[in-house]
């Protein structure tokens, strides 16, 4: 189905050993206890999918090298526990990390109703320019549905971060989300490397500081005949 | 379409053939007359522009276009300078100004030649390269075309009169046949003199732009008197003739460079003088501004705007150009390159200890072996004496304790060691009643920090420590000691000391002041970091050992449980208090009813979980008290992550992680079963991980709850249901500890004692650049500088990133400290200006844009001119710098006494000023010269300096009447 995943096994070790790539990005998966955050990350990084996964415990990873925009962009997922017991572990691990899917189940309140506590444990613990998407998983669940799409879509417009509705079981927008992470942490890195490439400029001209004077000490206020 | 473009390569082909017979002069011309054409300036009835206003000549920017032309094998270039039209819709009224004048033709370029407004405006060279151009300066024109050999030209320059005339001609004929009216000009000599000659011509007139350079000026161009002889003599007026008379303008610099008692300076905080009294003051602030004078020279030009030649007189025996009597005073700064700042200096010096290759030892050698007694032995104390330290008492022992028996001092004397190391560690100062400087009581506690003022945006996201906590002070203090209290030496030893009295509290269960209580704060800087650690360390180790002494207590009031107490003592253990209702529980329970065997009692309870019950018994499920979490820094982190991620991304590795991860699960699972004898997974999962626990949508019969695992605790060898199984009853305080307490406490001294010179500065250098930046902000706050702070916010955010991504390379830190060095430069140069021409608090608004305008433009008018109080304050350097070189004069020899006399003849009221270092005429008139019978505007620029002499003229003649 998807011929970027590489579904074999003895390719993902060829994956995850190589280390020809042209950034690294990693990124956490995070969220209340079984909202599905594994299920999610199997199905991206291997496509495949079990009814149940063994419950996380602490925090696991996997690795996918995908292109953007013409480059190796190489994934390190961590995928974290969501008991309660493990949150000092886990914020340990957020540090460094540049993106991060933020996961509830459409089907339990309480796992939507815990989103802005980990929007707040995000802001504790993560550098604040890391990237955040709120997902709502299991959506192929429409029976058991309890969040209806617009409230998530509300949320996450309230949190100012973007908002899928996926299904790890259906196969639904999983790929989308982690492309669309990507992208937007590519986006955020070019904006900071024009910055930088100012800065550099402005560097190099070293003694001019304030803009549009010219250096002090430099100027001859004469005509130099 | 296509047949066009064939029309077109016909038409250039033909274009072509006639060049095969067209001389190289011809094609220059051509190709002249192509590139007028194309910059469009071949219209002619181009309508008068609005003269421009004040100074806009320097103020508004100028665009440039540049083209390249061959003159047979020489190659040029040539290029339009123009001011860039920004006027707010001004411009149409600017139409009817060539019609409603008199009968007098008119010439853009020659119109604002005649106008005074941007006379002598600046000029600022960079790179060798004037801005604006030279010529804009010379003639104040506003558009103009330059040819000049191009700088691949094999020749750099033309010298020879017969290629000049060449070109001038071909310009003259090229200008004429596109009836171009913006002057063109060529560049001659070498490039450095500047030299131009230009023409421009158009409405019957033609204007000649000459120049001339002499090095030795004549005698009788000295002075106005005679310069206005030789303008008149090239225009054919005679000197005492009709007509109009020539306006001047005039411009004369004068140059002070001995400051006398205006000089600026400063000291660095000098400890030694401060001795025994050093307070927070001096040991934590950092130092700022210039030591030595940042400002080398100040300009005073006078000015005077436009006078008839008539009105006033300039000769070698007598001048009516006195500097008071000047309409307008401009004054230009010029600053010392790279002039000696505190601050910058600090940090410099810091960076360079990074970079020492020097070992701790090296420095402290045998100071270190010999003081390594005391660590020794303490361990020692810590055995014998109680186990609980009695602050009180140890305290007071603190660094006196270590240093009492010292024969031999360190680099820096324990006069000036103390103070620092009461400074850093407040608490241990008994020596008086009231803390000297004690720590901020929100350390750490980002909400506290002010919130409206400007430094608050400044470093908010640096990897550094709480402001004013010790990492903070270290870290200035740090600062002090390697600028003056003896270097990378003084340095050394405070590293050593601090680190001993780090061994000291670990050893004696003393906290640490002055840093956030609670777990390593990852977004600090790694040192802080240790110090939160080694916090946590001391309190776990301070818990367990009061935890034992009270229930050694308890075990000497009451024999009923010392079965359970025998083993207390032991570290190996996770040891934690022992909740009251636990023990109130325990002897209710065994004296109301017996339902727990001695060998399954239930131990290590916090509290009740809600009203749920065991499944499969009557009891209720009991939340265990678990072992803590464990702390962690940064590094530790990153070594586990390592090591999760070495173990490789299938499914082996991710088995090997679950294992490692496991341990606290087996903790938590043994801590639970302690707590909950009879209990089952179900039960720990119900607290645990509630929503892997199912329950039926109806209760039982009897009202009990039913339910059933979720399917993925239920797959058959998951880790839960694995470790559960072989875990053992066993309370949080029986375990084997998580958190090692002594082993990382051990650890962080370790690393800390290990540290050489350089790494402890490295660990030093994100809050000492906070420190400094924060400093800078709060210097650059008052003086409102416009764009100043905007280009600390830039410095602080990019130091902010190196920072963050752990950027090992020195030099990138340093290119931060020197765009420090140069904010602080200019804060400096802006006080040393300051003390100079207005001192005295709170200045106007209007003060402080002249002062930060002086440091930034090279020319600014003094307000209020010559009388003003910054006028008088001027004069007053003046004449002080004067007196001193008449006294010096008068010491040194009696010789040349007519000059003597001289100079103390115009003393009377010119003495206050030297002569001019410069001076600058504008001679303009409109007048009928030579063959001509119209009236036409002329101008000569006229630059007397210490290089001589240079004139620039503009003569217009008449074309029609020739």
């Amino acid at each position: 189905m998807d011929p970027m995943s590489g579904a074999t096994e003895p390719k993902w070790q060829k994956d995850a050993a190589d280390q020809n790539f042209d950034y690294m990005f990693k990124l956490l998966i995070i969220g209340n206890s079984s909202v599905g955050k594994t299920s999610f990350l199997f199905r991206y990084a291997d496509d495949s999918f079990t009814s149940a996964f063994v419950s996380t415990v602490g925090i696991d990873f996997k690795v996918k090298t995908v292109f953007r925009h013409e480059k190796r962009v190489k994934l390190q997922i961590w995928d974290t526990a969501g008991q309660e017991r493990y949150r000092t572990i886990t914020t340990a691990y957020y540090r460094g990390a540049m993106g991060f899917i933020l996961m509830y189940d459409i089907t339990n309140e309480e796992s939507f109703n815990s989103v802005q506590d980990w929007v707040t444990q995000i802001k504790t613990y993560s550098w604040d320019n890391a990237q955040v998407i709120l997902v709502g998983n299991k959506c192929d669940m429409e029976d058991e549905r309890v969040i209806s799409f617009e409230r998530g879509k509300q949320l996450a417009e309230q949190l100012g971060i973007e908002f899928f509705e996926t299904s790890a079981k259906e196969n639904i927008n999983v790929k989308a989300v982690f492309e669309r992470l990507v992208d937007i942490i590519c986006d955020r890195m070019s904006e900071s490397l024009d910055s930088d490439a100012n800065n550099i400029l402005s560097g190099q001209k070293g003694t001019r500081l304030t803009e549009g004077q010219g250096p002090q000490g430099a100027h001859n206020p004469n005509c130099n005949c | 379409m296509s047949s066009s473009t064939i029309q077109e390569d016909l038409d250039e082909d033909v274009y072509h053939c006639d060049f095969t017979t067209a001389s190289e002069w011809e094609i220059f011309i051509a190709r002249l007359e192509e590139i007028i054409h194309e910059w469009k300036l071949s219209s002619s009835n181009a309508n008068l522009l609005k003269p421009l206003k004040p100074g806009q000549l320097s103020s508004r920017n100028w665009v440039s276009k540049c083209e390249n032309i061959m003159f047979a094998d020489f190659q040029f270039s040539i290029t339009r300078y123009s001011l860039t039209n920004e006027d707010d819709g001004e411009t149409p009224e600017s139409e009817n100004l060539r019609d409603n004048d008199d009968e007098n033709v008119k010439l853009q370029a020659l119109e604002d030649m005649m106008h005074i407004d941007n006379d002598f405006i600046p000029v600022v060279y960079n790179d060798n390269i004037s801005h604006p151009h030279v010529l804009a300066r010379l003639y104040s024109l506003r558009e103009f075309i330059v040819i000049n050999p191009s700088s691949s030209a094999v020749a750099k320059y033309i010298a020879e009169e017969s290629k000049i005339k060449i070109l001038l001609s071909s310009i003259c004929i090229a200008i004429n046949n596109c009836s171009c009216e913006v002057p063109v000009f060529i560049q001659a000599l070498e490039p450095w003199r500047n030299f131009h000659l230009g023409l421009c011509e158009g409405r019957g007139i033609r204007a000649e732009f000459e120049m001339v350079h002499l090095k030795k000026v004549p005698q009788d161009c000295k002075h106005l008197t005679g310069l206005l002889n030789v303008f008149k003599s090239r225009l054919g007026m005679m000197s005492g003739s009709e007509g109009e008379p020539v306006r001047v303008s005039a411009k004369f610099s004068y140059s002070l460079t001995d400051w006398t008692s205006y000089s600026w300076s400063q000291e660095p905080p000098n400890f030694e003088l401060l001795q025994g009294e050093i307070g927070v003051e001096e040991l934590g602030t950092l130092p700022f501004g210039a030591s030595m004078e940042p400002v080398s020279e100040l300009i005073l030009h006078a000015v005077w705007p436009e006078f008839l030649e008539t009105a006033l007189v300039d000769s070698q025996a007598y001048s009516d150009l006195e500097p008071q009597r000047a309409t307008n005073w401009f004054l230009s700064a010029r600053m010392v390159d790279e002039p000696a700042c505190l601050l910058s200096e600090y940090m410099f010096e810091i960076l360079e200890l990074c970079r020492s290759q020097h070992s701790m030892h090296e420095f402290l050698g045998d100071f270190m072996q010999q003081d390594s007694g005391p660590p020794l032995t303490t361990p020692f104390d810590v055995l014998t004496e109680s186990k609980v330290p009695n602050i009180g008492k140890v305290i007071g022992q603190s660094f006196g304790h270590s240093r009492r028996d010292r024969s031999s001092r360190g680099p820096i004397s324990n006069d000036m060691l103390m103070p620092i190391l009461y400074f850093l560690f407040p608490d241990a100062d008994n020596s008086q009643d009231s803390v000297r400087s004690p720590y901020p009581e929100t350390i750490g506690n980002a909400m506290n920090r002010e919130p409206n003022m400007a430094e608050s945006t400044i470093g908010n996201g640096f990897k550094s420590a709480p402001i004013d906590g010790l990492v903070w002070r270290l870290a200035v203090v740090m600062a002090h000691a390697v600028h003056t209290l003896g270097g990378t030496k003084a340095a050394a030893h405070l590293w050593y000391e601090f680190c001993q009295e780090l061994r000291f509290r670990w050893n004696n269960g003393i906290k640490i002041p002055g840093v956030a209580p609670g777990f390593p704060d990852l977004k600090m800087c790694l040192l802080n970091q240790k110090l939160q650690m080694l916090n946590c360390c001391i309190e776990r180790r301070n818990a367990v050992t009061n935890a034992a002494l009270a229930s050694a207590k308890a075990s000497g009031n009451s024999d009923e449980s010392e079965e359970e107490e025998e083993e207390e003592e032991d570290d190996e253990f996770y040891d934690c208090a022992m909740s009251e209702e636990d023990v109130a529980k325990q002897t209710t329970v065994e004296k109301s009813k017996p339902i727990h065997s001695l060998w399954n009692r239930p131990v290590g309870r916090l509290c009740r979980h809600g009203n749920l019950k065991l499944l499969n018994s009557d009891e209720f499920l009991y939340i265990p008290i678990t072992q803590e979490a464990t702390p962690k820094t940064e590094d530790q982190i990153d070594e586990d992550a390592e090591v999760l991620l070495n173990l490789g991304s299938d499914i082996q590795g991710s088995e090997l992680r679950t294992q490692l991860m496991s341990a606290s699960l087996l903790s938590d699972i043994e801590s639970f079963k302690a707590a909950n004898p009879g209990a089952v997974l179900e039960d720990f999962i119900r607290w645990y991980s509630p929503r892997d626990w199912i329950e039926d949508k109806e209760p039982g019969e009897d009202g009990s709850v039913k339910g059933t695992l979720s399917s993925r605790m239920q797959i058959p060898g998951n880790p839960w249901l694995e470790i559960w199984s072989v875990a053992k009853p066993v309370p949080a305080r029986r375990q084997n500890r998580l958190f090692d307490y002594t082993r990382e406490a051990e650890k962080v001294l370790h690393r800390l004692d290990l540290s050489q010179p350089s790494d402890a500065a490295r660990l030093l250098l994100c809050p000492l650049l906070h420190a400094s930046l924060l400093r800078l902000v709060q210097q650059a706050l008052p003086i409102e500088m416009p764009g100043l702070i905007s280009a600390i916010k830039h410095i602080s955010s990019k130091a902010e990133t190196l920072f963050r991504v752990c950027e090992k390379d020195i030099n990138r830190y340093a290119e931060i400290c020197k765009e420090v060095a140069h904010a602080e430069a200019m804060i400096g140069q802006v006080a040393s200006l300051e003390h100079k021409l207005c001192p005295g608090t709170g200045q106007t608004w209007q003060m402080k844009k002249f002062l930060s305008d002086l440091v930034v433009e090279p020319e600014v008018a003094v307000p209020g001119g010559p009388h003003s109080d910054i006028g008088k304050r001027i004069k007053s350097m003046f004449a002080e710098a004067r007196r001193v070189v008449l006294m010096t004069n008068e010491a040194d020899q009696d010789s040349s006494d007519g000059e003597k006399s001289k100079s103390k003849s115009s003393g009377l009221h010119g003495a206050i000023f030297p002569k001019p270092t410069e001076k600058e005429f504008i001679l303009r008139v409109r007048a009928a010269c030579q063959n001509s019978f119209l009236v036409m505007p002329h101008r000569l620029t006229v630059q007397l300096g210490p290089n001589g002499i240079s004139m620039a003229g503009c003569f217009s003649q008449d074309t029609t009447f020739q």
